[in-house]
């Protein structure tokens, strides 16, 4: 089973760091896993060699004697197989460390990316004095140094590691959105028993399997398995309960890169359609000139009114507004689609949101004289902002938001604006009670040229057009669908510092 | 896919059944049986007599559940003894420091063995003892092998600074030897027996234990952690009647003994056939021979002397064989036994 758990670390650890589209956190906790591995495979290949447990408990480890018989026999020194154990044991606290920083959102942890290359010091210090001639030389030499020195790097190793995980359970405990704290708590699961296992192994110290015999302090802890804690009744519960967690961490792992790889995707997907943005502009023209063909049928039709001998001034009148009605239309519509399409130049600010957005809910009273809005302004903070495409931004979720409430026909629509703080970012709520957004749509929706309207007058740019302005805005965007209750767009937009950084 | 819910079942059966008769030990109809742990090596020396005891029920009747666990080397099992894992283990000639240093106690001699051996890689110019200078040749720390070794490169006129040692396990010995990367090396059977098989005539055996005998008398005993007889002296007098009935046993019976640590050790039978002269095996009377005529101790104070003049032990360390050796154990168990045949 021991061996099957580091075959499913080995798949992991390769699997997170070959993969070009997953990220920097990610690469990071596939190298801590293949360190971990390093360390697992180095202990079992020792316990082979030195034995120290029942018959019955090789299949446990090794699954079959064949397995056990080659690494029992595997021509390596223990100076060669010790030094390649501290190598896997010394190098996982400090990649499981950087993963966890790097993951990192909460303002009390952040500073310490500033210090993390220092990390590294106790780290060098460790690969320095576990290279077996170095150690040997040291213990002849200063023997009352070296000793406390090793036990004291030993409990740096945990620090690091327990370090590690407080940051990750610090982390999951301040995401506050329900959809974000779920695909965390994924990670942290996974984070944490890749942290027992390594903890179960920490007994095996690397310098026992190299000076077994000649060091009292490393002689009852000479072979992991000898430990009276280990008896061999919690030995087989222990590996049962590590084998299981791995398992379970690899499903739970496997779920949270499969959201972001379905994420990564979609995005992929969005950029080839905007690439292959020259058909739908062919689609786009060839509508106007449908409607420049409808116009021009108008017009000969006035100039038949016009040819009569006694001219209705009021039919003419009723062509001409019909004119101006589609000319006012086609004139929005390639307004819209120019903003959508062209490279909006951003220029950020800080901004007050509450004062931006009270302008916001202004404009829509304006325009929407009838609709129901109410701002919930929980901590408004400081961000930075390009007022004009972040407002036409808004403005166009409002105006979706307020048609999905026409198009349901409710007397009691409302618009919810929630703005407030979660961790590093400014969170924006715009809740609506119209037509909601159904599930198979929910990427769907900010593709170009989508639209699930099906209206002649939609031409599917508007959520394109906000998820780029967002960006812009070094932010992202998601949708919860809740087909009873209406929609709810979630903008997230990082809270601006003077004098930090977003 | 089969294997693995093979193993699925082999963790539920042994959950099972390891927490099972965690206190009700089977009983006997006159004792309680009680559990203990015991440490073998691999090789019919070390494990003849204790799985003898297992699979033909001698440690049962003495009153014993016997657990038998497999180690690499000696000074491991005292590792393991101390650690508190393992009640009682084999232990070779090397290892026999440890009780000296007052870090076991011996309860039991197995047997003088004839196990250990240096051999050379001919092909390699290691013909004679004299070739080992400037070698490289591959020991496990701590073992009788290693103590063979120091004794081959003495009488060679050789220190452990003209030659290259290097620190292996006896697996990864067998497979240097063989693969060439190694030009010599000190282990024991059947790791010796494996390398000759391999390696033909390009392989000589240059000493053994034999060659040494009179100056380091190879002995093999059961030992267990210091205080561990005065405080569990019915489980050493249990131990000793099932170790002794299944010597006898042996003495008649060595073909279902090899049978049966065939399928201990999961090897091929001809391979234990292979070791059966490994070792002066002895029926309970010839110990209690040997030991009333005072020979046992000699052994211990024979090989005492030798780790001292070898420099794994100081004239500080020495110690009455009587101190660290219970002779009073054995002759009571003895007379018990070899009475009653």
């Amino acid at each position: 089973m021991v061996i099957i758990l580091e075959i499913l670390l080995i798949f992991a650890a390769i699997g997170l760091i070959i993969n070009r589209k997953n990220s920097q956190e990610h690469k990071l906790l596939g190298v801590s896993l293949l360190w971990l591995s390093l360390y697992v495979l180095t202990v079992v290949i020792y316990i082979s060699k030195k034995g120290g447990i029942v018959p019955q408990m090789n299949p446990f480890f090794f699954l079959t004697n064949g397995i056990k018989t080659e690494f029992q026999f595997l021509e390596i020194t223990l100076k060669q197989l010790g030094y390649l154990m501290a190598i896997g044991r010394t190098l996982f606290p400090i990649f499981i460390l950087k993963t966890a920083l790097k993951n990192n959102l909460v303002p009390r942890f952040r500073h310490l990316i500033i210090y993390s290359h220092w990390f590294w010091l106790p780290i060098v210090i460790v690969l320095i004095i576990y290279y077996p001639s170095v150690f040997i030389l040291l213990m002849e030499k200063l023997p009352l140094v070296a000793l406390p020195l090793i036990r004291l790097l030993d409990y740096l190793l945990i620090a690091y590691v327990l370090l590690a995980l407080i940051i990750v359970i610090t982390e999951l405990f301040s995401i506050q959105l329900k959809m974000y704290r779920q695909q965390y708590l994924f990670f942290t699961v996974f984070f944490f028993i890749t942290c027992v296992i390594y903890f179960t192994y920490f007994l095996q110290n690397p310098i026992s399997v190299f000076q077994f015999y000649t060091l009292d302090f490393v002689w009852q802890r000479g072979l992991f398995s000898l430990l009276s804690l280990l008896q061999v009744r919690l030995y087989v519960v222990l590996i049962i309960v590590t084998f299981l967690a791995s398992i379970g961490g690899i499903i739970i792992l496997s779920k949270y890169t499969h959201f972001f790889y379905k994420k990564n995707k979609f995005e992929t997907k969005l950029r080839i359609k905007k690439n292959a943005g020259t058909p739908a502009t062919t689609m786009f023209i060839h509508g106007i000139k449908n409607q420049l063909l409808a116009n021009s049928i108008v017009y000969k039709r006035i100039d038949v009114e016009l040819q009569q001998d006694q001219v209705d001034t009021a039919v003419i009148k009723q062509y001409i507004d019909k004119l101006n009605t589609e000319n006012k239309e086609t004139l929005r519509r390639i307004e819209n689609l120019y903003k959508s399409i062209r490279e909006n130049r951003v220029v950020l600010q800080p901004h007050d949101i509450g004062m931006v957005f009270r302008d916001i809910v202004k404009k829509y009273q304006t325009e929407y004289p009838d609709g129901n809005i109410t701002l919930n302004l929980q901590a408004p903070p400081t961000i930075l902002l390009d007022r004009e495409l972040f407002t036409d931004a808004i403005m166009n979720l409002l105006s979706n938001a307020q048609e999905s409430i026409v198009l349901k026909g409710i007397q009691d629509g409302k618009v919810a604006i929630n703005i407030y703080n979660v961790r590093a970012y400014c969170v924006i709520e715009i809740k609506d009670n119209g037509l909601g957004i159904q599930e198979s749509d929910e990427l769907q929706i900010f593709e170009p040229f989508y639209s699930s309207k099906n209206s002649k007058t939609n031409w599917g740019m508007g959520l394109y057009f906000v998820k780029s302005i967002i960006e812009q805005h070094y932010g992202d965007i998601n949708v919860h669908h809740q087909i009873e209750n209406g929609a709810t767009f979630i903008i997230n937009i990082p809270l601006y510092q003077k004098g930090g950084s977003i | 896919m089969k294997k693995l819910i093979k193993s699925l079942l082999l963790v539920s059966s042994l959950l099972a059944s390891s927490f099972a008769p965690l206190a009700g030990v089977a009983a006997q109809e006159d004792q309680e049986l009680i559990e203990i742990n015991v440490a073998y090596m691999p090789n019919f020396g070390s494990s003849y007599d204790i799985v003898t005891g297992v699979y033909g029920g001698f440690f049962e009747e003495a009153g014993l559940k016997v657990n038998l666990v497999e180690f690499a080397d000696g000074p491991t099992i005292i590792a393991a003894m101390e650690s508190g894992s393992i009640d009682v283990g084999n232990i070779g000639p090397g290892a026999h420091v440890l009780p000296i240093q007052d870090r076991a106690e011996i309860i039991s001699f197995a047997h003088l063995g004839n196990a250990d051996e240096v051999l050379g890689r001919t092909d390699k110019g290691v013909n004679t003892i004299e070739d080992l200078a400037g070698k490289k040749i591959a020991s496990a720390s701590g073992t009788s092998a290693e103590q063979i070794l120091m004794l081959t490169l003495q009488e060679a006129g050789l220190t452990a600074d003209d030659v290259e040692i290097i620190d292996m396990d006896a697996s990864a010995i067998v497979t240097a030897m063989i693969s060439g990367s190694i030009d010599a090396a000190a282990t024991w059977s059947p790791n010796t027996s494996a390398i000759k098989n391999e390696l033909g005539e390009n392989v000589v055996m240059l000493s053994n234990n034999e060659r040494y005998a009179e100056d380091f008398p190879s002995i093999s005993s059961y030992a267990v952690t210091p205080g561990y007889a005065d405080e569990n002296p019915e489980v050493v007098a249990r131990f000793l009647r099932g170790l002794y009935m299944s010597a006898d046993f042996r003495s008649e019976n060595i073909d279902q003994v090899v049978a049966w640590v065939a399928e201990q050790l999961a090897v091929d039978p001809a391979s234990i056939e292979q070791q059966i002269n490994d070792g002066d095996w002895k029926t309970s009377a010839e110990y209690l021979e040997l030991l009333e005529a005072g020979t046992i101790e000699t052994y211990y104070t024979s090989q005492q002397e030798n780790f001292i003049k070898g420099e794994r032990l100081t004239e500080e360390e020495r110690r009455d064989a009587s101190e660290y050796v219970h002779f009073d154990l054995m002759l009571e168990a003895l007379k018990e036994v070899a009475g009653q045949e």
